[in-house]
């Protein structure tokens, strides 16, 4: 017998208040507990509505036209309580700065915001952040004023503040967009970490490369509408991936382009990842060899 | 990067450890007294020569002496230039500069202001010298004040430095491009719309997000909250905190009745 999915969408669409056209257009898509979901699109492909969406604030949070079913849980998201949605997921959003409470003047402090408005008992808070500080490798930093960190740091004390609250499900909408390559590396090696400790993680993320080696699957959104979705590896090099803006990474741009330049009309699949990038060229090496 | 304008003095002893809204209290109290209670000089002295034995006991007299004169010292030049030549009741004259006199009434009243607004800045110190500005918004919300009240009333503190590191961004983006900001009054005049309209702009954008964030981190929860910090409001303290209110409004009552009669 299958897990029933954490997360269900059913043609779904939502338009916001005084759009003129949909974010998101007949959006269905099932994704079960601890699975990697990766979301590509270009910019305006409805990434951070379907994020909104499956943090449970649309059609709550954000005014429009909403027309479909999403549940967590089996619960519909639009009847989940305030209380209880903490629960079920967390978001993180790109600006780290923008993340913080503003409402605290330690690390710590800022890790139990969230757990003292849920009116959680403070020896059961205790626990919850010294946890949530190590799995996100920030204890050093407790206390430490929030507006000294730098923006990977602040972006993993953004983690902690929603691992805190005990979301089996955590959505990140382009956490390393805005950070430097740092900053970008230790933010996605706690993501990484975080898959392996049972969460279900749905990340939208320009870095493809990543995309394509740490999730399970992919969704590939354009303008609104998924355009493909599927095991990264399959899908990623398909031509639809480039035409609709999203682009390749730059191994299948680099094998692409080799193809075209010695004309080798090689049967090989383009390759997405590193690993299978050095493979490919090996092959490619020893057909002209031979 | 810009941090927090957090006034937080580190320290500890009774008056530190006394409830954040027992010392608002008190301050409170002070500003009523100072304002509307009855006396002039002598009630200023008095309240004063308190908050200074309060000072000493903090343990926080020199750095709230030293705000203090800092902050004050300019209004202070000011009021005595302009008093000193300008207070209506002036009689006494001390010297004449052309057809203007200065007089001993108006250096007095200059004096007298300052002293007045020197006190409520003291005892304001002592209060934001020994206050986690944290534990002052938890002490609001245990009080049952509204989340979304006391949100409004700290997180202001908190942004400024998020303003200021904004402020200098759009000051040297603005400046690459050939906006001049320093020059007379004229010049600065017209940059000030290039220079305040993104800040302005960025903020309201930025609003979104943070009420998105703060949704996100059950903000809006309903029911009773819990506390990191305990902040623990004793008997006793509530009893003074009604005390020096209740004391501070019924000499503030006798102080408007009393000029209200000799008027």
């Amino acid at each position: 017998m299958s897990t029933p999915p954490i997360i269900q969408l059913d043609e779904v669409h939502f338009t916001y208040s005084g759009g003129s056209h949909s974010a998101l257009s007949a959006i269905t898509l099932s994704i079960q507990p601890g699975e990697i979901i990766g979301i590509i699109g270009a910019n305006g492909a409805g990434k951070s509505t379907l994020c909104y969406l499956l943090a449970g604030l649309i059609p709550s949070f954000f005014n429009g036209n909403f027309s479909g079913t999403a549940t967590i849980n089996d619960k519909e998201i639009a009847n989940i309580d305030a209380n209880k949605l903490p629960y079920l997921v967390g978001l993180v959003l790109q600006n780290s700065r923008l993340q913080l409470s503003h409402m605290c003047n330690t690390v710590y402090e800022e890790v139990a915001f969230g757990l003292e408005n849920l009116g959680v008992p403070r020896e059961i808070m205790l626990k919850k952040i010294d946890q949530a500080l190590k799995m996100t490798g920030i204890s050093h930093m407790a206390e430490r004023s929030p507006y000294t960190l730098s923006g990977g740091e602040q972006q993993r004390l953004a983690i902690a503040s929603i691992l805190a609250m005990d979301s089996p499900v955590l959505i990140f909408d382009e956490p390393t967009s805005l950070l430097d390559p740092v900053g970008r590396r230790e933010v996605l090696s706690v993501i990484m970490n975080l898959s392996k400790s049972g969460h279900t993680i749905i990340i939208a993320e320009n870095h493809l490369e990543w995309i394509a080696e740490y999730t399970d699957r992919v969704v590939a959104l354009e303008a609104g509408k998924i355009l493909v979705q599927g095991d990264p590896k399959e899908i990623m090099s398909l031509p639809e991936i480039q035409s609709s803006g999203i682009g390749w990474t730059r191994f299948t741009q680099a094998s692409a382009l080799y193809l075209e330049k010695t004309k080798s009309g090689s049967p090989n699949r383009l390759p997405i990842t590193l690993e299978q990038a050095i493979h490919f060229f090996q092959t490619e090496q020893g057909n002209h060899g031979n | 990067m810009f941090e927090p304008h957090s006034l937080y003095i580190t320290g500890k002893g009774t008056f530190y450890s006394l409830h954040p809204l027992t010392k608002l209290s008190g301050v409170l109290a002070v500003a009523l007294l100072v304002f509307l209670g009855p006396g002039e000089t002598e009630k200023i002295i008095l309240i004063g020569l308190l908050i200074f034995l309060t000072a000493v006991w903090a343990g926080l007299l020199l750095p709230s002496i030293k705000t203090t004169i800092k902050l004050l010292l300019p209004l202070l030049i000011v009021l005595v230039v302009v008093q000193g030549f300008f207070y209506p009741q002036n009689t006494t004259i001390l010297f004449s500069l052309g057809k203007y006199e200065y007089a001993w009434e108006g250096f007095l009243y200059a004096l007298f202001v300052t002293a007045r607004i020197g006190v409520i800045l003291l005892a304001s110190l002592l209060f934001l010298f020994s206050t986690k500005l944290s534990d002052f918004s938890r002490a609001l919300t245990i009080s049952g004040l509204s989340s979304g009240l006391v949100y409004l009333i700290v997180s202001p503190i908190y942004m400024l430095p998020d303003f200021a590191d904004r402020i200098h961004r759009i000051r040297e983006s603005q400046q690459s491009r050939g906006l001049d900001i320093e020059g007379n009054f004229l010049v600065r005049i017209k940059a000030l719309f290039p220079l305040v309209a993104p800040l302005i702009l960025g903020a309201l954008v930025e609003t979104e997000s943070r009420a998105l964030i703060l949704e996100t981190r059950a903000f809006n929860a309903i029911g009773k909250r819990s506390s990191l910090v305990e902040i623990y409001l004793s008997r006793r303290e509530r009893v003074l905190q009604i005390l020096l209110l209740t004391v501070a409004l019924i000499l503030s009552v006798i102080g408007i009745i009393e000029r209200a009669l000799f008027l």
